[in-house]
């Protein structure tokens, strides 16, 4: 029997809301990236949150990396696909 | 002591020449505002002795002219080697024996030299200048664009190298006559991405019957000679590929070949609407699923439907009635979020091509998958779209450019059949952005940007996320061969709203205040090309 699409999994799994919140880092670091471009050496401020968000990244991949070795290999039972691959 | 040497050295092979045209084209330089230049003439064997003589007389006159004959005709590439090798300046502008340089064209140049002192390549805008001394045809290009130069020779007039640049590559090749300067650009530029664009028209290109400026088909070596020069680019590239003809002679779209058998994940957010398309009831969704499915020759892709909470028990059954093992469903939670749930969907793809896709499209082109594919494999390519029409026909979608930070689509609701202006239709073309209804990227480029920022629930999502790659330093190109419907604005409000534009002009507006790949030169609010009456 030919085989029926498949629901992909439930979108408030611990996991894939890690993997959105860390989206979500990589924009903000981005826009403050770019907000430090703009503002260079005129805002220290912003220089200290540019700091605390890198550390907020740093500790988001440190936990989807985490995750990814602890739920295993097989994309079949993985609630998404690319696994290791994912990170840079 | 004074620096003696000149700035620019003027390269001009010189080959039986009209003599009131090379009389014109050695007063325009001669007239230049800038005095730190030489003129490199060579004489490439003319028939008539009367040229050299002419050329004796300037040299005479002017110390900064300097002459050489060749007494055979060994072609345009060798003879400006001829000239290359006599020049000292530290950089070297190419004109041809016939046309004109503006009297302000070196000054415009060095000033540009002064802004940014790495600079390998400048090239300005150029307008054709006809038998009785008329202009038209004004050629107001965009910012450097590896792509289009791929596609046709862009760059045109005036280019000027850093001499080291050229030296490097060990000048023109003879091979390509006809193409060399094309040749020259492709292989210089394989080596730097220092190029600047002087946003003024400073040279004048003579249109006399039979040369270039009026038809390729003049000079159909000029054609295989081109053919050869982008084949040999692509060949240095290492991607390996091919040079298939566009539909002008002499212009081209490369094809890189894609290597592998990636998995692309098409991504579709739904909320399962349906509409009238010419007067029958469409189920999007369904369309579209049935376009990708039927029509697409790439068959390494999976299909992600992003639903809504609130109308996923409608569409669910919808999406199981087409009975394909690759489309899988993720529901996203209310409250609505477009970037939301096209993240979401990212997160659940396998594949390392992400093809974001609006439901209110329908594929055209077998092959759009695998033209997207082939551009978005290339690392310096971070953002791929596509060239969308209306039901009716016309342009939906060939690109999209800021007015003062304001973006919108190019040629909107133009007739399809033409080239564009100067090919941008037809021809692979680096915009700053391109829509989401259909874009590929590759997954690493997304999730190194974050993604489409939930910032834009609605609009500009598409754009910004343009932006954000190109800021990361990756170039965004549309492919002319990646064909779809787009019947627009009917899943989503189809204005803006006050809030995202202005939340978009905050974060892009200094930045995008002028949009490298839309000439400040085109009048009018239409991002149509329009030139101006005067320039």
């Amino acid at each position: 029997m030919r085989r029926m699409y498949e629901v992909a999994g439930h979108p408030l799994e611990p996991a894939v809301l890690l993997r959105l919140a860390l989206l979500q880092a990589r924009d903000d670091l981005l826009r403050r990236d770019e907000e430090l471009e703009r503002l260079r050496g005129t805002v220290p401020a912003l220089e200290s949150r540019h700091a605390t968000d890198q550390a907020r990244l740093a500790d988001l991949e440190a936990k989807v990396a985490e995750l990814e070795a602890t739920v295993g290999r097989d994309s079949e039972r993985r609630p998404f696909g690319r696994g290791a691959t994912w990170k840079r | 002591m004074p620096n003696l040497r000149p700035q620019f050295s003027v390269i001009t092979p010189v080959h039986d020449s009209e003599p009131a045209a090379l009389t014109d084209t050695i007063a325009s330089v001669v007239e230049q505002d800038l005095a730190s230049w030489e003129l490199c003439l060579v004489d490439d064997g003319s028939a008539d002795p009367a040229v050299f003589e002419l050329l004796e007389k300037f040299a005479a006159m002017d110390a900064r002219i300097r002459i050489r004959r060749l007494d055979t005709n060994v072609g345009i590439a060798d003879a400006s080697n001829v000239a290359l090798a006599m020049a000292v300046g530290d950089y070297v502008a190419f004109l041809d024996h016939d046309d004109l340089l503006v009297p302000t064209a070196l000054s415009e140049i060095a000033a540009a030299i002064e802004q940014r002192p790495d600079v390998d390549v400048l090239y300005t805008d150029e307008d054709k200048v006809g038998s009785t001394g008329e202009h038209y045809d004004p050629f107001f290009k965009p910012d450097w664009s590896p792509e289009y130069l791929e596609g046709f020779m862009y760059l045109g007039h005036l280019v000027v190298y850093r001499r080291a640049v050229v030296d490097a590559v060990g000048g023109l090749r003879s091979s390509t006559d006809g193409a060399q300067d094309w040749d020259l650009a492709l292989r210089v530029t394989d080596t730097t991405s220092a190029v600047v664009h002087v946003p003024k028209v400073l040279y004048h290109w003579r249109a006399v019957p039979g040369s270039t400026a009026v038809a390729v088909a003049n000079k159909p070596h000029a054609v295989d000679a081109a053919r050869r020069a982008v084949t040999d680019h692509v060949a240095r590239t290492g991607l390996g590929g091919r040079c298939v003809n566009a539909p002008r002679e002499g212009w081209f779209v490369v094809r890189p070949e894609v290597r592998g058998d990636p998995l692309v994940s098409v991504v579709i957010p739904t909320a399962g609407q349906r509409r009238l398309v010419d007067g029958k009831p469409m189920e999007l969704v369904v369309n579209c699923l049935e376009s990708v499915l039927e029509r697409t020759s790439y068959r390494n892709f999976e299909i992600i439907c992003v639903l809504d909470d609130d109308t996923a028990d409608v569409v669910e059954p919808v999406l199981r009635s087409l009975h394909d093992g690759r489309i899988r469903t993720v529901q996203a939670p209310m409250p609505f979020n477009f970037s939301r749930k096209v993240n979401l969907g990212a997160v659940y793809a396998r594949g390392s091509h992400l093809l974001l896709l609006n439901d209110d499209v329908e594929v055209i082109s077998d092959e759009w998958m695998t033209a997207m594919l082939e551009l978005s494999q290339r690392e310096p390519i971070g953002a791929v779209g596509a060239k969308l029409y209306f039901g009716d026909g016309t342009i939906q979608h060939a690109g999209v450019v800021s007015i003062d930070a304001a973006p919108g689509h190019v040629l909107y609701r133009a007739l399809p059949g033409g080239a564009g202006y100067f090919g941008n239709l037809a021809l692979n073309t680096n915009y700053a952005a391109v829509t989401g209804a259909c874009l590929m990227t590759r997954a690493e480029v997304f999730e190194e940007v974050g993604g489409l920022s939930t910032q834009f629930p609605r609009n500009y999502n598409d754009i910004d996320y343009c932006y954000k790659v190109g800021v990361r330093g990756y170039r965004v190109v549309l492919t002319p061969l990646a064909e779809l419907y787009h019947y627009e604005s009917s899943t989503r409000v189809p204005y803006p709203s006050n809030e995202e534009m202005e939340l978009f002009r905050s974060l892009w507006g200094q930045r995008m205040a002028r949009d490298p790949f839309y000439n400040p030169n085109f009048v009018g609010p239409a991002r149509n090309f329009d030139i101006p009456e005067r320039w």
